[in-house]
C-alpha cells in the first residue's frame, strides 16, 4: 500500500486537493480498484459534513428544476460487452464469462429460486434438473457476469440470455453468524422483491440459480437478514449489481 | 433511514426509466441535502439554487449511468453538489480573491417550516457524528469541505506544518467513517 496515495485519496475525498493534485489522484484512482473503493468510501464519510448543513432549497426550485428536465434527454445506460476498461467510471463491470470459469462443487446443491414479478413466472426449464441449468449457464460462452460491489466482496452475477435465467456466483464470501443469513433481492422499478436467502458454503462458495431473469429492468441487492428472511430489506445493502439497464 | 438506500436506488431506477412523478420523489428527498451544501460551500442562496438545478438535471440525464455500487445515494449526490460547489468558488477565486474561510463563520439557518422531519434527523445524526472528532480534525475538515482550502492552504491559514494538517484531515475523515459504521451496525 503506497502511504501517499492513501492519504492523497483521503484529502481528495475532503476536497482539500488543487486541481493538479486532483488530476493525479485521478490517474491513480483510475490504476488501483483498491484505492479508488478506499477514497469512494472516504468520499461517503466526508458527506456526514454535507448532511449536517442540509437545508431546505426555496419552494419554487421544485417547479423551476422539474420544468428543467422537461427537454432534457435521457443518456442511455450504456453496458459494456467487451472487456475493455470502462471508459466512465459509472459504467457497469461487465466482462464475457469466458474470462472467468466458475467449478461447480460437486457437492454443492444450487438452490433455485424463481423471480415473479406482477404474478409472471418464468420457468422455462422446469424439467430439467437445476444443477444442469447452473452449468448451462455458467458454459454459455455469450454468459455475461455482472459484479456485485459492496462491502460484500466476492459475489457475481452470470446471465444467459440463451438460457433466461442468471446463476449468483459467490467466491470466498464471508459467513454469519447462526441467527443470520444473507438475502437477494431483486428491485425493479419501486418494487423490492425478496428472492431467496443463502449461506456460502465453508469454502465461500455460493451457487444460487435465479430463473428466468437477466440484469435488464432488475438491480439485484444483498441484505444481511434474520434467519429465514425478510419480507422487506431490513439492513442496508452491502452487495449489489449497477443500475438497470433500460 | 435503514431501508433508505434500497428506496432511493429504486426511485432512480424509475428515473432511469423517464419517469417524471419518480424524479419529483427524488427531487424531494434529496433536495435539502444538495442545496445545504450547496448554500454552505458558495455562500449564496443564488448560486446555491443554481448548482442544485444543475445537480438534479444532471441526475435526469444521466440516471441510467449512476451506480449504486458507489455507495448511499444520498452521499453520493452530496459528493458532486459539493464538488460542484467549490469548484465554483475556486472558480471565482481566480476573479476575486475571497477569504474562503469566512464560509465557516456562515452557520446554516436554522430549520425552516418547509423542512421534512426526515431531513431534520438526519441532519441531527450528521451534526452528532461531527461532534464526536477532535476539535482540530474538525476544524481542518470543515475550512477543507465548507471553506474550500486546499491542505496548503489550511496549513498556512492554521499556521501548523503541513503534514500536522493532513494528519488532521485524514484521521478526521477515518474517525467519520468509523463512527458512521458504529451507527448502522448498532
Amino acid at each position: 500500500m503506497n502511504q501517499d496515495a492513501y492519504d492523497l485519496a483521503a484529502l481528495g475525498a475532503a476536497g482539500a486537493l488543487s486541481d493538479d493534485e486532483y488530476r493525479t489522484l485521478e490517474e491513480l484512482l483510475a490504476a488501483d480498484p483498491a484505492l479508488a473503493a478506499e477514497h469512494r468510501e472516504l468520499q461517503m464519510s466526508a458527506a456526514v459534513l454535507a448532511e449536517a448543513s442540509s437545508e431546505p432549497p426555496p419552494p419554487a426550485l421544485r417547479a423551476a428544476v422539474l420544468d428543467a428536465i422537461r427537454n432534457v434527454e435521457q443518456v442511455p445506460a450504456v453496458v459494456e460487452s467487451t472487456p475493455s476498461a470502462p471508459t466512465n467510471e459509472t459504467l457497469a463491470t461487465v466482462v464475457p464469462i469466458h474470462r472467468r470459469r466458475w467449478m461447480i462443487p460437486a457437492t454443492a446443491a444450487a438452490a433455485v429460486v424463481m423471480l415473479m414479478f406482477g404474478g409472471l413466472l418464468i420457468n422455462q426449464f422446469a424439467d430439467a434438473p437445476s444443477d444442469d441449468r447452473v452449468a448451462a449457464v455458467l458454459d454459455d460462452d455469450e454468459s455475461v457476469t455482472i459484479d456485485l460491489t459492496g462491502s460484500l466482496e466476492g459475489l457475481s452475477l452470470v446471465h444467459s440470455e440463451e438460457f433466461d435465467a442468471s446463476v449468483l456466483v459467490g467466491d470466498g464470501v464471508t459467513g454469519l453468524d447462526d441467527e443470520l443469513v444473507y438475502q437477494l433481492w431483486a428491485i425493479r422499478d419501486a418494487d423490492v422483491v425478496g428472492l431467496a436467502t443463502f449461506t456460502p458454503a465453508e469454502t465461500g462458495e455460493v451457487i444460487l440459480l435465479v430463473d428466468g431473469t437477466g440484469p435488464d429492468g432488475v438491480q439485484f441487492a444483498v441484505t444481511v437478514e434474520p434467519e429465514g428472511g425478510s419480507d422487506q430489506p431490513t439492513t442496508d445493502p452491502i452487495a449489489v449489481s449497477p443500475p438497470p439497464r433500460l | 433511514m435503514v431501508i433508505e438506500n434500497t428506496t432511493l436506488a429504486a426511485l432512480l431506477g424509475r428515473v432511469a426509466g423517464g419517469d417524471q412523478s419518480a424524479f419529483a420523489s427524488l427531487y424531494d428527498e434529496l433536495s435539502s441535502t444538495v442545496f445545504g451544501i450547496a448554500k454552505r460551500v458558495v455562500r449564496d442562496a443564488t448560486h446555491a439554487e443554481e448548482i442544485t438545478q444543475e445537480v438534479f438535471v444532471d441526475l435526469w440525464r444521466l440516471a441510467a449511468r449512476f451506480d449504486a455500487t458507489k455507495g448511499n445515494l444520498r452521499s453520493w449526490v452530496a459528493t458532486i453538489a459539493h464538488r460542484r460547489a467549490v469548484d465554483r468558488v475556486r472558480s471565482e477565486q481566480a476573479h476575486r480573491n475571497r477569504e474562503r474561510s469566512e464560509a465557516l463563520a456562515m452557520v446554516p439557518e436554522t430549520s425552516g417550516p418547509a423542512e421534512l422531519a426526515v431531513d431534520r434527523e438526519s441532519r441531527q445524526r450528521a451534526v452528532s457524528a461531527l461532534g464526536r472528532l477532535s476539535e482540530p480534525q474538525r476544524e481542518a475538515l470543515e475550512l477543507a469541505y465548507y471553506g474550500g482550502l486546499t491542505h496548503v492552504e489550511i496549513a498556512d491559514h492554521l499556521g501548523i506544518a503541513l503534514g500536522t494538517a493532513k494528519t488532521r484531515i485524514r484521521d478526521g475523515l477515518l474517525r467519520l467513517r468509523s463512527v458512521m459504521g458504529e451507527e448502522v451496525s448498532s
